[in-house]
């Protein structure tokens, strides 16, 4: 990166933390400190809690998903507007009504402590080790394609999150936040216009759709043909989005504190339901966008030599081994099949102009067997990588878009685009630990072991777990390459809590006649049957081949199995 | 409001086999959820509250519609998108 970029960056980063520590500074009780003094305007909101949802990650990999699989992924968002309706009329009158500066502190109200202490352990177990992870993740891709240290990247994000978090609380973090969210809509859009104004003079932009189209880069909507071909293990289909995303985004908006406080904090009932509501309107465009830059980035590298493995600390360690001349001529395989493409494409572009159908088609055909052959010498070159090292990151979708914008963005746009991707990391990272710091504090460390204090005991006390949290998540971040396959867990295990945790939520909103031990029996029931779901493919027990399903699913399960066996031991109950 | 929730959730895929199922979907649970309010005595202030907020929102419902609307013409147009471009 050139100075101007480092300049750039470090300016973008600054303004946003300085703006936040001064939007924050007359933070003097808890009640601010946790609850933003409940002043939220809805654009604050709004902004908030989308910023909380996109992760580095999200803006790293999404185009790179489109990139190869095309983008059907945005059908995993469509539960997301539903789920904005549901909670805007449902939970948060009632978040609202009862003053709560946690979701889990409604459930005590609703049925006891047990219930309430439960869920709240069940949060911090899944998102204590998922803030981790959400400065590791984005650390490790910069760090490979820049040549930083990843060490020392986890400790600047994760103490420069801190400094705004632990000094000004949720203000500082929703302030931010609403910075971030512009800074990274700004330039993912300057990079999406960059990418097509890139392509060759002879392609307009009509052109690249018509060819994104045509290589199926542009399969927004998937949906199996018949019930026989319809399968659970398949994630992003129009079944999976509206159905498990309902479930997966009613979990995630409605009872993970990570996002009610987001919403916790507005000004009133009104500004709180239009925040939420404005996500819900915004989501899947934005999503559409980012998949869309994907698909066009795509048709960019059919003209532009693009490397047949984007991870090129991986590839440069198996050109220097043993397999390094096997290598090589797969990659001049790849090469010259990429040639033959980009022939093909002006001529099926051709084709079209003269409105020849038959050889479209035909070009067409062609096209696809040559991408099927160069997908199958990439998989034989990633063969290779993983022979000369098993332990080799075989995944290097999440590289393609930050390597076009190292690559071929103008000096001063790289610097813009790297503060897109920490201000994603940063705004993440604030939230969870802003959240994780106030259930430890409001449910665990008031409700159970200190309850009578004075309000700046809480104050200090809410500093603190935000520090602690802080340095857990670094401490996590930095041990989190020599955890491997742990890391994939930690993310499943999200996955397999969400759902249990929305079945409690669910029985404590509609079944009015349902207990607090009917609940916790049901919620600990239900936990034991998705860790089941979960475990029993793992070790080649499959009922019907019923359990090998994505893990969108989980959250429907989880949630239908509390309420289910909340009421059988309702029934027992009263035998 | 949870039988009216698992009435929707069985009828869904039955109706879904038979027609354009992601529509029928939202269309059949939204439908029974706005059937009847659930805090009908906090509507008429947060209405107006609503009103103050954003001139053209009549209530609440209307608000939901378009969120719930605009989901349906995104994947009607990401329908239609999908089928143009392949």
């Amino acid at each position: 990166m050139s100075t101007i970029d480092w300049l750039v960056m470090s300016a973008t980063i600054l303004a946003i933390v300085a703006y936040g520590l001064y939007k924050s500074r007359n933070v003097k009780d808890i009640r601010g400190y946790l609850l933003s003094d409940k002043d939220m305007k809805w654009w604050t909101i709004g902004l908030s809690i989308m910023a909380t949802q996109a992760s580095a990650i999200t803006f790293l990999s999404t185009p790179g998903q489109a990139f190869d699989d095309g983008m059907r992924f945005v059908q995993f968002y469509f539960g997301v507007p539903i789920a904005m309706v549901v909670i805007s009329i449902v939970a948060i009158p009632i978040f609202h009504r009862l003053n709560v500066y946690t979701a889990y502190e409604y459930l005590e109200q609703r049925f006891d402590l047990k219930t309430r202490s439960f869920t709240a352990i069940l949060f911090l177990a899944s998102r204590g080790m998922a803030a981790g992870l959400t400065i590791y993740a984005p650390a490790i891709i910069l760090s490979t394609l820049l040549g930083w240290q990843t060490d020392i990247l986890c400790i600047v994000i994760g103490l420069i999150v801190m400094v705004y978090t632990v000094s000004g609380g949720t203000k500082a973090v929703s302030h931010t936040q609403k910075q971030q969210m512009v800074v990274i809509l700004v330039g993912m859009i300057i990079a999406g216009v960059l990418m097509v104004l890139k392509l060759p003079a002879d392609i307009s932009f009509g052109d690249a759709v018509f060819l994104a189209g045509k290589m199926g880069k542009l399969n927004v909507i998937t949906s199996p043909s018949s019930w026989s071909e319809f399968e659970l293990k398949d994630r992003y289909n129009i079944w999976s989005g509206l159905i498990g995303g309902t479930f997966l985004a009613l979990s995630y908006f409605g009872t993970d504190q990570s996002q009610v406080q987001r919403y916790l904090g507005g000004k009133s009932l009104t500004e709180s339901r239009v925040g939420l509501l404005f996500n819900g309107i915004f989501k899947v465009p934005m999503q559409f966008m980012i998949l869309f830059i994907g698909a066009m980035m795509f048709v960019f590298y059919q003209f532009e030599a693009r490397p047949m493995f984007f991870n090129q600390v991986e590839r440069s360690n198996v050109v220097e081994s043993d397999y390094g001349s096997q290598y090589l001529e797969l990659e001049k395989s790849y090469q010259d099949l990429n040639e033959q493409k980009t022939g093909l494409y002006r001529d099926l572009l051709s084709a079209r102009e003269t409105g020849n159908e038959t050889q479209q088609a035909e070009i067409q055909g062609k096209l696809h067997s040559l991408e099927n052959k160069a997908k199958q010498t990439r998989q034989e070159g990633i063969d290779l990588i993983t022979q000369n090292n098993p332990d080799a990151d075989k995944n290097d979708l999440d590289k393609v878009f930050l390597t076009f914008v190292l690559e071929h963005l103008p000096v001063g746009l790289i610097g813009l685009l790297m503060a897109v991707i920490l201000s994603a990391s940063m705004s993440s990272t604030s939230a969870e630990l802003n959240a994780l710091a106030t259930t430890t504090i409001v449910d665990i460390y008031k409700r159970l072991f200190h309850k009578d204090k004075e309000d700046r005991n809480y104050l200090s006390a809410s500093k603190w777990g935000t520090f602690i949290w802080g340095i857990f998540a670094i401490g996590f971040a930095l041990f989190a390459d020599q955890l491997g396959n742990l890391i994939q867990a930690v993310n499943i295990l999200g996955s397999l809590f969400y759902g249990t945790i929305l079945g409690i939520f669910v029985v404590a909103f509609f079944l009015k006649n349902i207990g607090g031990t009917s609940v916790f029996i049901g919620a600990v029931l239900a936990e034991l049957l998705v860790v089941a779901c979960y475990v029993l493919p793992l070790v080649n027990i499959d009922v019907f081949g019923w359990l090998d399903i994505g893990f969108l699913w989980y959250n429907l399960i989880g949630c239908v199995a509390v309420v289910l066996f909340s009421l059988l031991a309702k029934v027992f109950q009263n035998i | 409001m949870f039988k009216l929730l698992i009435i929707a959730s069985i009828a869904n895929p039955v109706i879904g086999a038979m027609s354009f199922c992601p529509l029928a979907e939202i269309f059949f649970t939204f439908a029974l959820l706005l059937r009847k309010p659930l805090y009908p005595m906090e509507e008429k202030d947060e209405n107006q509250e609503l009103r103050e907020l954003i001139p053209f929102m009549k209530n609440w419902k209307t608000f939901y519609a378009i969120v719930l609307g605009e989901l349906v013409v995104l994947i009607v147009v990401f329908y239609f998108f999908s089928r143009a471009f392949s």
